[in-house]
């Protein structure tokens, strides 16, 4: 079985605790139209901005100033009031609730995949119920730098597991496997809130894509399931540990998702490490000062899978990370040499040299066939290839594009 | 001195750069064709690159024809146009056809292959660019020694009589030579090393060795000893870009190694000593191939799988064809027969998508035969076959051309003039008893030699009485092609008329069905004269 590939440890991240946000003057709320709320006036922290799924909701007291468009990107810009209060959420007890109402809290509370899915995880738990077997909680970060998921399960450990056991009563599921990279520290963590086998540990080496979604369904199952693949098809339902521990902090709190866990890292970001940071939160704080916008690479998630940051003006809620890099001069793409190592290090076994050459060529359906949108993305191909071919960004750009059968 | 005398092995297993250029002469050949074939079969893009690849070699060996040794390195991204038509074509291509073509791969190849992307670095083809370009006047004027030898060969001659690692090499060939089987090899290697000797006496003909000459073609190379030098090269290059995998060369070996001794086991009812395993072991050319694995991608599936297998395919059809008849070039023949497969071995050894249901074989090859309607072909396509065709005139041209032919005829005139006269003596001195047979009291041998390293075959017949040699007689001398040597030169260098007699000694055995001393009788009536004139050697000989 393929076992990813060993990239370079980049976990200075890791050592540090996660830490608050101190209040900013103001915030990019990313919304979609149209507003809940009249436009300038005064909204309280945890109020509905919009009522379409997945709900958003205000991080902070303050005064809606106004609507922006950002590269076609609605943000309310809200206006903190710094003297307002904080608001507090107060302990319930979940326990007497029913299944429905746990769901409904999740819903209300505006709790999407944190992992980067993005789809309402409330819909995903009303398919599940009655369904799994397994409830698999995913804190594996294989990219470097991103140590978002492992400190949050480190320091809310009794919390995520928990909501794991709530989960696991209401959705009527067997097991509850919780898995991540192979850490001491993280282990004993865990371990201690671990009462007889209501909830197994599955560890594993640090390496890159397990983190991906069908690949830990498959560690746990033995099954292996197409990209578009539901996990309910082996039973199964997984959820990122930031998704579990904001459902936690809504079914026991009331607490909307208005803030998450993102690593900051990279040359040119401010302080490095894990925070709180609320969403709307405009990404040039996390800037060194006097940055000049040439000389920087902003972008989410890790290095490998992230994504350009140029066109988002704040936080959003699928972020789990946020590096700045110095901006690197492209290096000059060579001859591809037939060497495979693209094809032997594929995690989903396609061909990708192949591809790339169907879509130079514009042969879309050819790429079809060779299963180009079974791709995640993952770039390990571009960065194995020694020729510096970028095939992963190739793959990008033209994954969904549609073969036209009647061109010649 | 003597052109020919010139050819030195190290090892039995390689043979003289003449020998070696027309192996891989026929290689690329092959490989083109095969290219065609598996292009038209699976349209796999990879093998197009493989085609244009493979042209690479022609195209820059006949360009070095006219730039006379000239290093002509530059940016090959261009070139991908051209060289695709200069594929296939060999030097003394007419330039009508070379303009025409670059001018329609110019214009046109641009946009059919340059967007490809592919590189053209195969290194075996890298290694014999360089070689070519070393050697390029040397295979024409028929001078060519061993440069990186030297040391070596010097080192032998100052050694000589000693214990050293050269002499134990030397004794374990004595060794595999009592093996009757292993005779020619001995006496080949043995040619090599007496002919050392000799040409280390004449100090005038040795040059210094220096790494400038080699480069720069003062020196005389060697084709098979530079391709590796080149392998090597290109190996540190793969090695730089960190794509070497020591999985395929290590698999043919031993894949190689075992089934040979298997099959020695099985059809040949032997026992393979370590002596025997040795000698397989130091082949040239199962390290030339062993390297060639390691570096080549291009000619191989591009897939883990696939290729491993297409290494094992290779080694085992070698290993086959060592049973038939054991030679240096069945390395190569075993990597033509698995490139066929190639594609085929890619095909069925491609990895399963993840999550994906598995897919029959049948499946899998019906998936990748799909011929497409014409006005759905591809421009690039069209322009390629274009090519091809303009590529498939240009051979035909040339196959029609003589020049080939010329220098080949210029080859065995030189080779009967020089080294006949000579063979003929050592062999009366050495028989070799290949097959003996005759009428109660008569003891009839057959001596039957294959100068391999000339591409030559020579054909003695003697009668042995009384453990004498009375008699002997040159039955036929013939090239690697038909007609390649003219009975006249052996005439008119050794004087001996062999008009009467058939082309081959297998043609001479199969014409004549009775008894073997009946036929010896008839060709011995047939060629009195030249009897006598061996006989008399032999009898100086006994003397």
């Amino acid at each position: 079985m393929y076992k990813g590939i060993a990239l370079i440890s980049q976990d200075r991240c890791k050592e540090k605790a996660i830490k608050n946000v101190d209040l900013l003057e103001e915030y990019y709320i990313p919304i979609v139209l149209p507003l809940s709320v009249p436009l300038g006036e005064k909204i309280f922290e945890g109020d509905v901005l919009c009522n379409k799924d997945p709900l958003i909701h205000c991080p902070v007291t303050g005064i809606a100033q106004e609507i922006q468009n950002h590269y076609g990107q609605d943000y309310l810009v809200l206006k903190t009031d710094m003297l307002a209060p904080r608001k507090e959420y107060i302990l319930n007890d979940p326990f007497h609730l029913s299944p429905e109402e746990i769901i409904e809290k999740i819903r209300l509370a505006g709790i999407v995949g944190l992992g980067g899915e993005g789809l309402p995880a409330y819909l995903k738990l009303q398919e599940a119920k009655g369904n799994i077997d397994t409830i698999i909680i995913n804190a594996l970060e294989s990219e470097p730098f991103l140590s978002a998921g492992h400190r949050l399960l480190l320091e809310k450990s009794k919390e995520i597991l928990q909501m794991a056991q709530i989960l696991k009563s209401i959705l009527g599921a067997g097991k509850v496997v919780i898995t991540f990279t192979k850490n001491k520290a993280l282990r004993t963590s865990v371990e201690q809130y671990i009462y007889g086998k209501s909830i197994e540990i599955l560890e594993q080496a640090d390496f890159y894509p397990n983190g991906y979604e069908k690949f830990v369904v498959q560690s746990v199952t033995q099954k292996e399931l197409k990209k578009n693949d539901s996990t309910l098809e082996v039973a199964c339902l997984v959820h990122n540990v930031s998704t579990i521990f904001a459902m936690y902090e809504a079914v026991f709190y009331d607490k909307p998702l208005t803030e998450k866990v993102i690593t900051v890292d990279g040359a040119y970001c401010l302080e490095y490490g894990n925070f709180f940071i609320k969403m709307g939160t405009p990404l040039t704080v996390f800037l060194r000062p006097f940055s000049e916008e040439s000389t920087y690479v902003m972008f989410q998630g890790g290095p490998m899978r992230g994504k350009s940051l140029k066109h988002e003006k704040s936080i959003t809620k699928t972020m789990n990370g946020i590096m700045i890099f110095e901006e690197q001069f492209d290096i000059k793409e060579q001859e591809c040499i037939n060497c495979a190592a693209c094809v032997d290090f594929c995690p989903v076994r396609l061909e990708p040299y192949k591809l790339i050459d169907f879509v130079r060529h514009e042969e879309y359906d050819k790429a079809k066939d060779h299963y180009i949108e079974e791709c995640i993305l993952c770039n390990i191909c571009s960065c194995v290839c020694p020729s510096f071919i970028p095939i992963g960004d190739i793959i990008l750009q033209n994954i969904n594009k549609e073969g036209d059968s009647e061109a010649i | 001195m003597k052109p020919f005398d010139k050819a030195f092995s190290l090892s039995p297993f390689l043979h003289t750069p003449l020998y070696s250029h027309r192996i891989f002469s026929l290689y690329f050949n092959a490989l083109c064709f095969l290219c065609l074939v598996s292009f038209i079969l699976f349209g796999y893009t990879i093998l197009s690159t493989l085609l244009v690849a493979y042209g690479t070699a022609f195209c820059i060996v006949w360009l070095f024809k006219f730039f006379e040794n000239r290093l002509f390195f530059n940016s090959i991204l261009w070139h991908n146009a051209v060289l695709t038509y200069v594929l296939l074509l060999p030097p003394a291509v007419d330039w009508y056809l070379v303009i025409l073509g670059v001018v329609v791969m110019l214009g046109l190849g641009q946009g059919i292959l340059s967007t490809n992307k592919r590189a053209i670095i195969n290194p075996i083809l890298l290694g014999v660019i360089v070689t070519l370009s070393f050697s390029w006047y040397n295979i024409q004027s028929n001078t060519l020694i061993v440069p990186i030898l030297y040391p070596m060969v010097l080192e032998a001659n100052t050694l000589l009589g000693n214990d050293t690692w050269w002499q134990a090499l030397l004794d374990s060939y004595h060794i595999i030579a009592g093996n009757e089987e292993w005779s020619y090899l001995y006496t080949s290697y043995m040619e090599s090393y007496e002919y050392v000797m000799k040409l280390y006496q004449d100090q005038s003909l040795i040059q210094e060795w220096t790494f400038q000459n080699t480069l720069f073609n003062f020196y005389n190379s060697w084709l098979g000893t530079n391709s590796l030098i080149s392998l090597f090269l290109v190996y540190a290059f793969l090695s730089f870009k960190k794509v070497i995998n020591f999985t395929y060369p290590l698999t043919y070996i031993a894949v190689y190694i075992i089934s040979n001794i298997i099959f020695d086991s099985v059809f040949a009812n032997e026992t393979l000593d370590f002596t025997g395993i040795i000698l397989y072991l130091t082949g040239g050319s199962l390290w030339f191939c062993a390297i060639f694995l390691v570096t080549d991608n291009f000619s191989a599936p591009v897939n883990k799988r696939g290729h491993l297998s297409f290494v094992i395919s290779a080694a085992l059809i070698t290993a086959l064809l060592n049973i038939y008849h054991y030679t240096a070039i069945n390395h190569m023949i075993g990597l033509i027969i698995a490139n066929v497969g190639a594609s085929f071995l890619e095909l069925i050894n491609k990895p399963l998508v993840f999550g994906q249901e598995k897919i029959t074989l049948l499946n899998k090859i019906k998936q990748s035969f799909k011929i497409e309607p014409f006005h759905k072909l591809h421009t690039r396509r069209i322009l390629l076959g274009v090519t091809i065709l303009i590529t498939v005139y240009a051979m035909v041209h040339y196959i029609e051309d003589d020049t080939f032919i010329k220098r080949e005829e210029r080859y065995y005139y030189e080779l009967i003039k020089d080294v006949l006269p000579q063979y003929l003596i050592e062999a009366t001195e050495n028989p070799i008893v290949y097959q003996a047979t005759g009428e109660e009291g008569d003891e009839v041998l057959l001596v039957y030699s294959e100068l391999h390293r000339y591409r030559i075959k020579i054909s003695l017949i003697g009668i042995i009485k009384d453990n004498i040699l009375e008699e002997i007689v040159l039955i036929s001398v013939s090239g690697e092609y038909p007609n390649s040597v003219r009975k006249e030169w052996v005439q008119e260098f050794v004087g001996y008329n062999i008009d009467d007699l058939p082309d081959s000694l297998e043609e001479y055995l199969s014409q004549n069905t009775t008894r073997f001393h009946s036929s010896l009788l008839v060709a011995l009536r047939s060629n009195i004269e030249a009897v006598l004139n061996i006989k008399k050697i032999a009898q100086d000989y006994k003397e």
